[in-house]
């Protein structure tokens, strides 16, 4: 019992953030909903018209709508629909954690030497999980029955309670899966990387069939099982076999996670390379970039820039797989053609710039976050402690750091706008090549506003930090979306980061709000020249 | 313009505290380094050790008082400084799937002017795989490549944190050869540690800090020559206890039977007063070990001196 108090506790934050982000949303969008979809039908038609759209520009982040008319469709698709991909990353950290992180940090060698069985730990572990996502579950499905009581429109409890049971499925079947690939490998950030990656390469699927696609592949994807689920919607059902998958998944994971976890070495992967034959050495590496500034950084992240380069290429290039016939078959829909020359999606270019660089620039502030994670994790684990008793100034190694994440920004904007004007050629979209180019070096803007208010502040409050900027970028992306779908007073837009960017692909450039942008990142760099001299390094 | 003189200490501070809160940290630290001496830095976990080397090199500030290195302002000419310190931090660093090696040329390539033979000399004397990743290095293994990093620019100055944490006995020995070279060629060693055997073994000069304030610097000769006895006295009959209790500077008086043992700080003459007359069967009178200095420092009351 003290162990599973002990996983329940080592949980905890993750639980309470998801749980946060569940609830808040579970709560807030069927009282927008209230708010924004009108009282008549004919109001409700227009506003399901509408939301239909956008639907089918983001059905990379939201699984396919029904019923957007009422309270119940709307819950679906963009509170509960909204939750997949945050909770299975939450489950993917969660699953990375108890996996290897723990392990990583020496605890889990303490606790087996207190007597503890393998198998009780994993179990402890697996179980402590599946109770924190039954409540964090609970309680978000509980808020939507709240927030659509308070929108006068209460969906039934049972339909809740049924797609309760699916969600809860495919947050188990994540946290599994991650849980299995921490076994593969030695390192929590491997386990993230190969765990996520895996569920990354399975939700993608899922997109591809959100379109149609991956018809033949689409059913090993746990994402694509979930979305099969349509309780909420008027005559909707489980799908049982579907559902039961999910927890079959779930459980044949989760029971290899603990098989792999008793059978191999602590500290050690699963399966062993055999040792390579490489002769011992005492000369320091020959490769030139690790003794050069800024260059020495990049060549430690090399790895990390490819993956976001070509992760960000491909899906450029995916985004242009679909603009053509998306775009057309929206002009040739008379109510659809008004609303798109309202919005300022009349072209292929205008469409591109609007929808896809606005994802652009939220994948760059991720990035750039990511980035101050890792600056916060150098001061944590005693890397800047090393760096600072060489012969550098602080000031330099702020410098340094924010230089790298500009090149590494650059190389990663080029590699993007490269394949999207390959990729446009290709699909023959036309699309100004000058106003790309312009549009990814300006860009650059946004990772030196994130780089730097990071910079500022994780030498105060690293974690914080970290979550404050996410919280920043999220929350900039859907004022962005959202404002000028629901009308809401332009000023609120304005409040957006992502607003300062603009749109320099397919409008005119407003540079005064782009020095602004870059005035951001300056300022934060000051105000971390500043602190970073003032403050105690070390842990 | 500052005044330097010629052969300024290697480190000296003035009034040197980092208060903490909850007394915790250190205060009013007085310290002056020769150069080309090895200074063995004492005391046990929490006393201050690892705060004041952190003061040194300007990896915290300090609250007040000031800390210099040959001379340069710790704080205010941090880079000239480090330039002249080789550190080894008291708790290993995390560098993850880096391979030692590019540890090792990363960081010479921060600091420049490295030689690459000399880096391969310290590796092999330390038998220190450099090909393997830090990951895969057992503990013993990231202080070898600490120690490497610390002594590869052949610096001034070395400021060792605890360097031996993890090594075993052979490469100890090693380090401690590396120490002796170094202060052969007239570097300056200052050497935190809770290990009496190695400051004996290495250290000219010993500075024992308790609970965040330095109770006593001296040589290990001054140290062992204070006027510290360990005492043990046998007499024929009872213990004159009551006469042993009323001499000034006789501490932890242990009785067995006929047998008297304790530690005397002061003059010997009032205890010879005291067991005159009194049917001693056997008296004996030595010098401490550095290790009954150190836990005569740390029981009972601070001492004052």
């Amino acid at each position: 019992m003290t162990l599973f108090r002990l996983a329940l506790r080592l949980g905890r934050v993750g639980a309470i953030a998801a749980g946060l982000i569940g609830v808040a949303a579970a709560l807030a969008q069927p009282l927008a909903f209230a708010q924004l979809a009108g009282g008549t039908a004919a109001e409700r038609e227009v506003f399901a018209q509408q939301m239909e759209i956008l639907a089918r520009q983001l059905t990379y982040l939201l699984p396919l709508p029904h019923g957007l008319g009422t309270m119940a469709g709307w819950i679906e698709w963009r509170a509960i629909g909204a939750l997949e991909v945050i909770f299975a990353f939450w489950a993917v950290m969660a699953g990375s954690g108890a996996g290897r992180g723990d392990e990583e940090q020496g605890l889990v060698e303490h606790w087996l030497a207190q007597g503890v069985s393998r198998g009780r730990y994993i179990a402890s572990r697996i179980a402590a999980f599946a109770l924190i996502t039954t409540i964090v579950v609970t309680l978000t499905l509980a808020a939507a029955r709240v927030g659509s009581a308070l929108g006068k429109e209460p969906v039934p409890a049972s339909a809740l309670a049924l797609q309760g049971i699916a969600l809860l499925g495919l947050v188990l079947c994540c946290y599994a899966i991650a849980l299995f690939a921490a076994q593969l490998v030695t390192t929590r950030r491997s386990a993230v990387a190969l765990g996520g990656g895996a569920l990354l390469v399975l939700y993608l699927v899922d997109v591809v069939a959100r379109t149609d696609g991956a018809e033949s592949i689409r059913w090993i994807s746990p994402f694509w099982l979930y979305d099969q689920n349509h309780p909420l919607t008027n005559g909707g059902t489980v799908d049982v076999l579907k559902t039961v998958a999910l927890y079959v998944t779930a459980a044949t994971f989760a029971a290899a996670a603990s098989a792999a976890f008793v059978r191999r070495d602590l500290g050690a992967p699963l399966l062993r390379r055999p040792p390579l034959d490489s002769e011992p050495t005492t000369l320091p590496a020959s490769d030139p970039f690790l003794r050069l500034p800024v260059l020495a950084i990049l060549d430690q992240q090399r790895t990390s820039i490819l993956v976001w380069a070509v992760a960000l290429a491909a899906l450029g290039v995916f985004f242009l797989s679909f603009t053509r016939t998306l775009v057309d078959a929206m002009l040739a829909t008379p109510s659809f053609r008004v609303y798109m020359e309202r919005a300022g999606l009349g072209t292929y270019t205008s469409f591109i710039g609007l929808v896809w660089f606005s994802s652009l620039v939220l994948l760059l502030s991720i990035y750039a976050i990511v980035q101050t994670n890792g600056w916060a994790a150098d001061d944590q684990e005693g890397r800047l402690e090393v760096v600072a008793a060489q012969p550098v100034s602080r000031m330099r190694i702020v410098v340094e750091r924010l230089a790298a994440l500009l090149a590494g920004g650059a190389l990663i904007v080029t590699a993007a706008g490269a394949a999207l004007a390959i990729g446009a050629s290709a699909a023959q979209v036309a699309i100004d090549n000058g106003h790309l180019a312009l549009g990814s070096v300006l860009s650059l803007g946004v990772v030196f506003a994130f780089g730097g208010l990071g910079a500022a502040g994780v030498g105060w409050r690293p974690r914080a930090t970290v979550i404050a900027l996410g919280a920043v970028a999220i929350a900039s992306y859907f004022l962005q979306e959202f404002t000028p779908l629901f009308g809401w007073p332009t000023p609120l837009a304005d409040l957006s980061i992502y607003a300062l960017y603009g749109n320099p692909v397919s409008g005119t450039v407003d540079w005064a709000r782009s020095t602004a942008l870059f005035g951001i990142g300056l300022i934060g760099t000051l105000i971390a020249l500043v602190a970073v001299g003032r403050r105690d390094i070390g842990r | 313009m500052r005044q330097v003189s010629e052969t300024p200490p290697a480190i000296a501070t003035l009034a040197l505290s980092k208060d903490y809160g909850a007394h915790r940290g250190i205060f009013d630290l007085d310290l002056d380094i020769r150069q080309g001496e090895v200074f063995g830095f004492l005391g046990p976990n929490g006393a201050g050790k690892t705060t004041t080397i952190k003061l040194l090199m300007g990896m915290i500030h300090p609250t007040r008082g000031t800390a210099t290195i040959f001379g340069l302002d710790c704080e205010r000419e941090a880079v000239a400084v480090k330039r002249r310190v080789g550190y080894v931090p008291g708790e290993t660093a995390n560098f993850g799937g880096w391979r030692g090696s590019e540890i090792v040329a990363y960081v010479a390539g921060l600091r420049g002017n490295v030689s690459d033979a000399v880096i391969s000399s310290l590796a092999k004397r330390l038998d220190l795989d450099l090909g393997r990743r830090y990951r895969e290095y057992s503990h013993g293994n990231k202080q070898k490549l600490l120690l490497v990093l610390a002594f590869m620019h052949r610096p001034p100055l070395l400021i060792l944190d605890e360097p031996t944490g993890g090594l075993d006995p052979l490469h100890q020995q090693v380090f401690y050869e590396l120490v002796r070279e170094a202060r052969n060629e007239g570097t300056t060693v200052f050497l935190s540690s809770h290990v009496l055997s190695e400051v004996e073994h290495v250290c000219d000069r010993v500075g024992i800090v308790r609970e965040g304030g330095l109770v006593i610097v001296g040589t290990l000769a001054e140290l062992i020559g204070v006027r510290v006895r360990r005492i043990e006295i046998v007499f024929a009959g009872e213990p004159p206890l009551a006469r042993l209790g009323s001499v000034p500077g006789l501490e932890k008086l242990d009785v067995s039977d006929h047998r008297v043992t304790g530690i005397l700080r002061g003059e010997v003459e009032p205890l010879l007063e005291a067991i005159t007359g009194q049917h001693v069967v056997d008296l004996h009178s030595r010098e401490p070990s550095l290790e009954e200095i150190f836990l005569s420092y740390y029981s009972g009351s601070a001492p004052t001196g």
